[in-house]
């Protein structure tokens, strides 16, 4: 429905006169964009992934859930947190200037700047992705390459690398689609994107067509890649092959490699999580917050973030359980995830223009609230019916089938059976979608309701003013509330792989 | 004149612990280049362990591995798996997902042109007769298929050693032993030595020169598929190979005297003495003891009779039910089938 919202109001709407050449500038924007984070996030995430799983190194343990932790880092606080470190006036160059006499010119408000920020944010979708596929598979493929004459490094570039490929399509997808999506970053370092342009458009001139007709270029943007994903891991047919999971026994690192692969995960670490966190804390703690609105901004998206994750895992695991029957729903779902949520909301707009001249004045507030949450579960029902789908796939059928033959209808199985057993599964998913809906810029900031902030508005709004000590406390609120869960995911997903190891 | 050549591969009072305990203790034993030995020993044996040590995927905690006059584990020493000559089939056969049959088996022969690479590879799928399947991938095999793609594959770079994990635990009955025939064809047609991993005694015998047999991370005899079958050094490897009867028995005067007759006895032997028996120690014979017959199985080529003697219940094999079977046999022992241990 906000798919087909996008299109009949981009080509019907009136004045949808955005130059081509704008266009074609903000398209150009956000591929260069998109390329640059794929690259950088494919190699941090392959690489941190590779260390992580096949070598044993002091802070080993540690790092293997905490390189997951910057999931919880909104990509908006983080491009805050550099562009003030970095700016003309700020803490970095300053100091290089007094000491070294250089002015170390690093233009974070650049591509380049974005990218960086970026591939800081999103790197832990290609770790994660990489670090199970390394997991589940890697033991027997690179022990038998090793058989057979290879070096390790051989092994790993033959034998273990294309076995991952699946998942580092998977991961290279989420990254570039969340690149793609994300507006408060990008709108903050100044790089002109089809998001910002689909926000300023509807936001700064007003225009609900042309905005749409940008979203239209999103969607089609997210379609293409949506369909590269699949036939880059159609070639994945080997996922079903029989090849027994063996634990991967790592491998000890001694004297400087193991200092040089600590090191290099405590940078990573540092980079995507505790320098600006801790940039944004001390700056925050300079001002005097509004404790007020702070108080009830967290409120209000703790609220939407666990209702909509509660909506959402729910509608996620009725499409899970049909999945078998109407493979098609789940395709409709995952084009839903890579469609960035500033183009979803602004095809939520004309289903909702017409509901809100229909409704009176009071309900308005929930209706919004509503479309809200409709624009969450559209946009995040693939990334939760995702782990829902593969916990029930371990459920083997025959366990549903015996619940049928001892009398329970095909819903009565369902729920007494495959949805205990898919238990993990659920949890994972109300999890992710929670975490998501905390960093939600774009769709919240059209779709809600007037006066109602929420911590990423909030942060937001400061931010734009200029005033980033104030948008400090509700970045950092974000990534408390986020932590959490976040860990428990990331302890989730590499968990498999440290009882394998435990393992004589 | 094979055992005057130098081993493929020797091990040397090797072991390996997990956490204090001894998974691999102090083993010790050579293949023979061309030679098929079998490493026979229950589920939880160390066996695994042992394959993975001379692989080289695992480094022993005590003890030497030499492969042909190269010390590739021990005193420091340690060559990784890659430089051993040594090629390893996995239980789980471990074929590559992303590669064809083809590409699986020339994986190993990256050092030759791509030309000469697919011809070899082509040659080996052809001598374990799968070459029809060359361009499939390992999902469309089956699980014959895909023993015979591992098998030429671990042979493709010429190993002095190859080493078979369970090799034909996947498959079941005919199959099984079409499998067994055409790769032990292709096994005796290498210089390499072989060890086969199993923990099935009639596979094991079947395909094995030599017999290792192992319990609780020792080798517990080391000899003939015969010999080790007949004369196992313990209970434990009388076990092993299938089913024994130990009757008790008592040796005087140079014999040894129990239940099912009477064997002449090795000397400074006994008292006490255990006799072991298997369903072939026993034929029957008109000057024999005489027995009860309790049941009468039908085993195809033979008859499976469960014997009374002497309040012991003894299972005895023959090939043809004598003449007089009634409810009583005379039957006899023969001595060079029964073990006596002190």
């Amino acid at each position: 429905m906000p798919l087909a919202g996008v299109v009949v109001t981009a080509v019907s709407g009136p004045g949808a006169d955005i130059p081509a050449r704008d266009l074609a500038r903000y398209a150009g924007t956000s591929a260069a964009l998109a390329l640059l984070v794929a690259l950088g996030t494919g190699i941090v995430g392959t690489a941190s992934a590779w260390l992580l799983a096949f070598y044993r190194f002091p802070g080993r343990r540690v790092f293997t859930w905490a390189l997951a932790l910057p999931f919880a880092m909104p990509a908006f606080a983080m491009a805050y947190a550099y562009t003030d470190l970095f700016d003309p006036a700020g803490a970095v160059r300053m100091a290089v200037r007094e000491s070294a006499g250089i002015d170390l010119a690093v233009p974070m408000r650049s591509l380049g700047g974005a990218a960086f920020v970026l591939t800081c944010a999103f790197y832990p979708y290609v770790y994660l992705a990489m670090r199970a596929a390394f997991a589940s598979q890697s033991a027997a493929a690179f022990e038998a390459a090793r058989m057979l004459g290879c070096t390790p490094l051989a092994a790993f570039r033959r034998a273990v690398l294309p076995l991952a490929r699946p998942a580092l399509a998977a991961g290279l997808a989420l990254a570039i689609m969340e690149t793609l999506a994300d507006y408060g970053a990008v709108q903050f370092m100044a790089v002109q994107t089809l998001t910002t342009g689909v926000v300023r458009s509807w936001a700064v001139f007003g225009s609900v067509a042309g905005a749409a007709q940008l979203a239209l270029l999103l969607v089609a943007a997210a379609a293409v890649l949506l369909l590269a994903e699949r036939h880059w891991r159609r070639g994945a047919a080997f996922d079903g092959a029989k090849v027994a999971a063996r634990p991967l026994l790592p491998r000890q690192l001694k004297g400087a490699k193991a200092v040089a692969a600590a090191l290099a995960c405590g940078l990573l670490l540092t980079a995507a999580l505790v320098l600006p966190v801790a940039w944004l804390f001390s700056r925050a703690l300079a001002q005097r917050p509004d404790v007020q609105r702070l108080v009830d901004a967290a409120w209000n998206s703790v609220l939407v973030a666990g209702a909509g994750a509660a909506v959402t895992t729910v509608l996620a695991l009725a499409l899970a359980l049909g999945a078998a029957r109407a493979p098609g729903a789940m395709r409709m779902a995952g084009l839903g995830y890579a469609t960035p949520g500033a183009a979803l909301a602004i095809g939520l707009l004309l289903p909702a223009g017409v509901v809100w001249t229909l409704a009176p004045a009071a309900g308005s507030f929930w209706i919004g609230i509503v479309l809200l949450l409709y624009a969450y579960a559209a946009r995040l029902m693939a990334a939760a019916a995702e782990p829902i789908g593969a916990a029930l796939s371990r459920v083997t059928p025959g366990v549903a089938e015996a619940a049928r033959s001892l009398g329970r209808t095909e819903v009565g199985a369902a729920l007494t059976v495959q949805v205990p057993l898919a238990r993990a599964g659920l949890v994972t998913a109300l999890l992710l979608v929670f975490v998501d809906v905390l960093k939600e810029l774009p769709a919240t900031l059209i779709l809600r309701p007037f006066g109602f902030d929420t911590l990423a508005v909030m942060a937001s709004n400061y931010a734009l003013d200029e005033r980033l000590g104030q948008a400090g406390w509700p970045s950092l609120l974000i990534v408390l509330a986020a932590l959490g869960p976040t860990v428990w995911l990331s302890r989730q997903v590499t968990a498999s792989g440290d009882a394998a190891e435990r393992r004589p | 004149m094979r055992a005057m050549r130098t081993p493929a591969l020797e091990v040397s009072a090797v072991s390996k612990r997990y956490g204090g305990r001894a998974v691999v203790d102090r083993v010790s034993f050579t293949l023979a280049p061309g030679q098929v030995t079998c490493l026979l020993g229950p589920s939880g044996c160390g066996k695994s362990t042992l394959l993975r040590v001379m692989a080289g995927l695992e480094r022993a905690d005590d003890g030497e591995v030499r492969a042909g006059a190269a010390l590739v584990d021990g005193a420091g020493a340690f060559a990784a798996p890659e430089r051993r000559r040594v090629g390893l089939v996995f239980q789980d056969l471990a074929l590559f997902p992303h590669l064809t049959a083809l590409d699986n088996v020339a994986f190993g022969l990256a050092h030759l042109p791509a030309a000469a690479r697919r011809e070899r590879a082509m040659r080996l799928l052809d001598e374990l007769r799968v070459s029809h399947r060359a361009s499939a991938w390992p999902h469309q095999l089956s699980g014959g298929e895909q023993q015979r793609v591992a098998i030429a594959r671990a042979l493709a770079p010429e190993p002095a050693v190859l080493l078979l994990d369970e090799p034909f635990s996947g498959l079941d009955g005919g199959l099984r032993a079409e499998v067994r025939e055409s790769v032990l064809a292709a096994l005796r047609g290498t210089d390499a030595g072989v060890l086969v991993v199993s923990h099935d005694p009639e596979e094991a015998m079947l395909l094995a020169d030599r017999l290792l047999l192992m319990t609780g991370g020792r080798i517990v005899q080391d000899g003939s598929p015969e010999d080790c079958y007949f004369h196992p050094a313990t209970h434990e490897a009388a076990r092993l190979l299938g089913r024994a009867t130990v009757l008790a028995g008592t040796a005087s005067g140079g014999m040894v005297r129990c239940a099912a007759g009477c064997v002449p006895a090795p000397p400074g032997m006994g008292p006490a003495v255990s006799v072991l028996l298997r369903p072939e120690s026993l034929v029957p014979s008109a000057d024999g003891i005489e027995a009860e017959i309790e049941d009468v199985r039908f085993g195809g080529a033979w008859h499976e009779l469960t014997l009374r003697l002497g309040g012991e219940r003894v299972p005895m094999r023959c090939g043809a039910l004598p003449p007089d079977h009634g409810s009583t046999i005379r039957v006899t022992l023969l001595p060079e089938r029964v073990t006596l241990l002190g």
